[in-house]
């Protein structure tokens, strides 16, 4: 039995399609009934509901076997989990961003606002810049617009909401995907299983 | 008084059966301080485990750690000249994860030091086998070979092979591929890291693969020599072959494992041949040896 950690939202719901058509669906996963669990014994999966924040961590606890994860993530959590394959979808990626008019003041450190600190952490250690680092849990974009920060380091999609808000990217860290991440242990014992599941996915992309 | 093994934890019966099953095999128990010299792990300290360690000032104002490994403290105190078989039942303090809090570890385990050769290495693999089936359940034993992924890496420029190894720890074929693509690695060198980096499985599979992508030599010979070791001992079923175990330690040179029990969300079971590590404490030998894990076992769980 595989059991799969399915992200809350979006791209949660785009991935179980791709797993349905794959011929992995499972009875009221997208419906809404109130139970926690959704079983196909035919097909020898389970799936159950998690906030997208925590799906790394179900599986590298070894509570899913298999789950949908944002590679903004993985960067920032490092969970230890293969990663079995790039889903090529959620992508977006990973920037520093400041106001239009900003200039970089190295008499001092950087003011960054962002929700992945670690991530801040490693980028700037390796630039040997020094950061006064503002963890924030949502709206970053706000940061540097209040003088919150100097900088932000966030997802970025389209760029649209930088550009509304007078903001614009400097620097790309790393581009983001999902990627379908998997417990290293369970690998061992249910590789066949895994990897018809990932033939299934490739041929549903 | 006879001892109602009911009394008796998942842990500290676990302890006990592999007590029993080294000793027959002529592993001697080695008693250790829990606390070292701070300088033992601080010069040390790209090998271990953990980053941080928990430390203290004796009255005599010496800087004391609480042991992370139990390994160096083995290797510090092995006498050159002879095979040393030692095995132990100790703690060893951690950080689980990153900035996550201290945890106190048993573990059991050998180690086999001195003038070894393949004769040794197999020993010590089999006893591993040995281990996790007498932990009970399905067991897979994962083997790997540090000597192919550096020939493997060879000729890459410094800066990469640091990345290619933690790709290859996560399977991760996708960022594999992509790096190579953007450092114009293709070819038979491409072949074989996104071989190392994606496939896994039986010595049956695995070793004609190798053989076919190019890798040839001693850690070829010895790796499969290791499988047909265990296979001969009887250990063949749960064998694998796979280069995303400990593939970004640097632990060991040589061979290494990784042993699982069905059911448990990680390893229960590490080792590998670490004569780099001997050398680095100034012993002239060579050293293999594993741990289990003994934390990781369900309560309850195991042979009565």
């Amino acid at each position: 039995m595989l059991n799969i950690a399915l992200p809350k939202g979006r791209l949660g719901e785009k991935v179980y399609a791709r797993l349905e058509a794959a011929g992995y669906g499972c009875e009221e996963v997208l419906g809404n009934s109130r139970r926690l669990l959704f079983e196909n014994r035919e097909k020898g999966v389970t799936y159950f509901w998690v906030k997208a924040w925590d799906a790394a961590v179900y599986v590298a606890r070894g509570v899913a076997d298999l789950s949908i994860c944002g590679k903004d993530v993985l960067m920032e959590q490092q969970p230890e989990v293969y990663e079995l394959m790039d889903l090529q979808t959620g992508i977006c990626r990973m920037d520093v961003a400041a106001m239009r008019d900003y200039r970089d003041d190295r008499s001092r450190p950087l003011k960054v606002a962002t929700k992945f600190p670690r991530v801040a952490q490693r980028y700037y250690e390796g630039l040997g810049r020094e950061i006064d680092l503002i963890q924030l849990s949502g709206s970053i974009e706000l940061a540097p617009l209040l003088k919150l920060s100097d900088v932000i380091v966030d997802i970025v999609e389209t760029g649209t909401t930088l550009r509304e808000n007078g903001l614009h990217s400097i620097a790309t860290l790393f581009p983001i995907s999902a990627r379908l991440i998997a417990n290293q242990a369970a690998y061992q014992f249910k590789q066949k299983e895994m990897e018809a599941l990932l033939q299934g996915l490739r041929e549903n992309a | 008084m006879k001892l109602d093994p009911q009394l008796l934890d998942a842990q500290e019966r676990a302890a006990l059966r592999l007590r029993r099953l080294y000793q027959e095999a002529g592993y001697q128990r080695s008693r250790l301080s829990r606390f070292e010299p701070y300088e033992l792990y601080a010069n040390n300290k790209d090998v271990l485990l953990t980053e941080a360690l928990l430390t203290f000032t004796e009255p005599g104002g010496r800087l004391m750690a609480l042991r992370p490994d139990v390994t160096l403290s083995l290797i510090r105190a092995h006498q050159p000249g002879r095979v040393e078989r030692v095995q132990y039942s100790e703690a060893v303090y951690r950080q689980r994860g990153q900035g996550q809090d201290f945890r106190e570890i048993m573990q059991a385990g050998i180690e086999c030091m001195g003038p070894i050769g393949q004769a040794e290495c197999q020993e010590v693999l089999v006893l591993a086998a040995r281990s996790l089936e007498a932990l009970g359940g399905p067991t897979v034993l994962g083997l790997s070979h540090r000597g192919l992924i550096a020939l493997a890496l060879t000729g890459l420029h410094p800066g990469i092979r640091q990345q290619l190894m933690r790709l290859i720890s996560q399977k991760n074929q996708a960022d594999l591929s992509a790096l190579l693509a953007e450092q114009a690695v293709d070819g038979p060198k491409r072949r074989q890291l996104m071989l190392l980096g994606s496939q896994s499985g039986p010595p049956g599979e695995m070793l004609p693969a190798l053989r076919a992508a190019g890798f040839l030599g001693d850690a070829l010979a010895e790796l499969s020599a290791a499988c047909q070791a265990l296979e001969e001992a009887g250990f063949g079923k749960g064998l694998r072959i796979d280069f995303s175990l400990n593939a970004d330690s640097r632990y060991y040179e040589g061979i290494l494992f990784k042993g699982f029990l069905e059911g448990l969300p990680e390893g229960v079971l590490a080792g590998g041949r670490y004569d780099p590590l001997m050398k680095r404490l100034h012993k002239p030998a060579g050293g293999i040896g594993f741990a289990v894990y003994l934390d990781q076992l369900p309560d309850g769980g195991g042979e009565g």
